[in-house]
């Protein structure tokens, strides 16, 4: 088999990663529970460790849980209040969007969806605007945008910035800086495994979206004040945070070879297909992604045939981003996403090269 | 067994006796006793009784704190 879906979940699982999880089974205790707190120690260097990667100096305001969809629900509901506005674009993902139009459907917030970059942001700004959300990285093209720019914009404008980093994490060095909250995944760039994720907040307040039993402050009708346990409800996912807190020691350690890498592949990806393919991405400015089309064959004819006859696994249809389809006008053909990390090899990409070209010349 | 004069420094995040920890070996982590908090959670335990010491080890180490007390455990 050859995975080109990493933009999905990165595969195949690291060694250290495995591991890490093997590991994590063998560890007594419910973590901030159990008078045995190896499980809490894992747990504290897995936030700390993200909290370097990320730039942020408090590693309180690490929140681990279930994922960045959970992350994602959580920032955007328990941070928004009535009469908000809210300025996000075409090229999120459904876990964004659809907490929004929630919230917008029961008359909380007013929204307004405009292009993922700075100028277009600025025509929107209303004396309400409350929050931008924008994707580091679109999960359809890889385009990067500049959430450098549109975060200092939006300090200055005293607005929240939020940024799903759900395909930038692990890719590409990403800084909180200018980021109010950053929502990331825990097993695509970040090597982990599924069902972990989580988020970065500085000091905002965040209302939890779920509560619970956190290991302190038992008496307090309410969730703790004190972050992180204010919005950690329940027991800790210990075999998923172990995962991640593997993959982003690897990462911190790896990163610019991953940038290297993975920039190489999307190089040969583009260089090698060549001929009847339309592309809706580019190498530059980039997470390892490409996407395209074969001209009158359906993205989901492709991803069929490049699994069942190549072995090649992809995706195709509308990865969960109504909107950026519409911005390419390809609801009804979808797109087929190539997507490669460090992991993938230059044997795979000339592969998937041939593959296209045949399918491509098969009219 | 006979209790003892003991040091406890209390946390409003289980995230700061874990820093704690990973900064000292003058002590170890335990359950909060219910003499200084009712519920659940972990402080620090110390036999180095010097209050003073503490707070200025705290401070340097920037970990954060709720109190420091003197219990019998």
């Amino acid at each position: 088999m050859v995975y080109l879906d990493q933009a999905a979940t990165s595969f195949p699982k690291l060694d250290v990663v495995k591991q890490a999880v093997m590991d994590a089974l063998g560890v007594a205790g419910n973590a901030n529970r159990s008078s045995n707190m190896d499980s809490s120690r894992l747990i504290f260097a897995a936030r700390r460790n993200i909290a370097q990667l990320f730039g942020l100096s408090d590693f309180h305001r690490v929140i681990l849980n279930g994922g960045n969809t959970e992350s994602l629900n959580t920032c955007i509901k328990g941070i928004l209040k009535e009469n908000d506005h809210v300025i996000t674009t075409y090229a999120e993902h459904n876990s964004v969007l659809r907490p929004l139009y929630e919230l917008e459907e029961k008359g909380i917030i007013t929204l307004t969806i405009c292009a993922p970059y700075l100028e277009d942001i600025k025509c929107h700004i209303q004396k309400n605007t409350r929050m931008v959300i924008v994707t580091h990285s679109s999960n359809v093209t890889g385009e990067i945008f500049d959430v450098d720019s549109i975060g200092k914009y939006c300090k200055e404008c005293g607005i929240l910035f939020m940024v799903d980093a759900a395909q930038s994490a692990g890719h590409i060095p990403v800084s909180m800086e200018n980021i109010d909250v950053l929502c990331f995944s825990g097993h695509k760039g970040l090597l982990g495994i599924g069902g972990i994720g989580g988020f970065c907040v500085k000091d905002i307040e965040v209302k939890p979206l779920i509560s619970g039993g956190t290991g302190i402050d038992s008496f307090n009708p309410q969730m703790p004040e004190a972050y992180p346990e204010h919005l950690e409800a329940g027991t800790q996912n210990l075999a998923g945070i172990a995962a991640l807190n593997a993959g982003v020691q690897y990462v911190l350690s790896h990163q610019k070879a991953i940038v290297e890498k993975e920039h190489f592949l999307l190089q040969k990806l583009y260089e090698g297909l060549t001929g009847d393919v339309e592309f809706y991405s580019s190498l530059e400015n980039s997470t390892p992604i490409v996407a395209l089309n074969i001209p009158g064959k359906d993205s989901a004819y492709v991803s069929d045939l490049l699994n069942y006859k190549y072995g090649i696994v992809t995706r195709c249809g509308a990865h969960c981003a109504p909107l950026m389809h519409k911005h390419l006008k390809t609801e009804e053909q979808g797109i087929v996403r190539l997507s490669v990390s460090f992991q993938n090899t230059i044997e795979d990409v000339d592969f998937v090269v041939r593959a296209i070209q045949e399918i491509s010349n098969d009219h | 067994m006979n209790k003892e004069e003991v040091l406890i420094i209390t946390f409003k995040s289980i995230q700061d006796v874990l820093d704690l920890e990973s900064k000292t070996k003058n002590g170890r982590m335990i359950p909060v006793p219910s003499c200084v908090k009712a519920g659940c959670g972990m402080c620090f335990m110390s036999k180095d009784l010097d209050e003073e010491k503490w707070k200025l080890f705290l401070e340097e180490q920037n970990v954060l704190y709720e109190d420091i007390v003197r219990v019998n455990f």
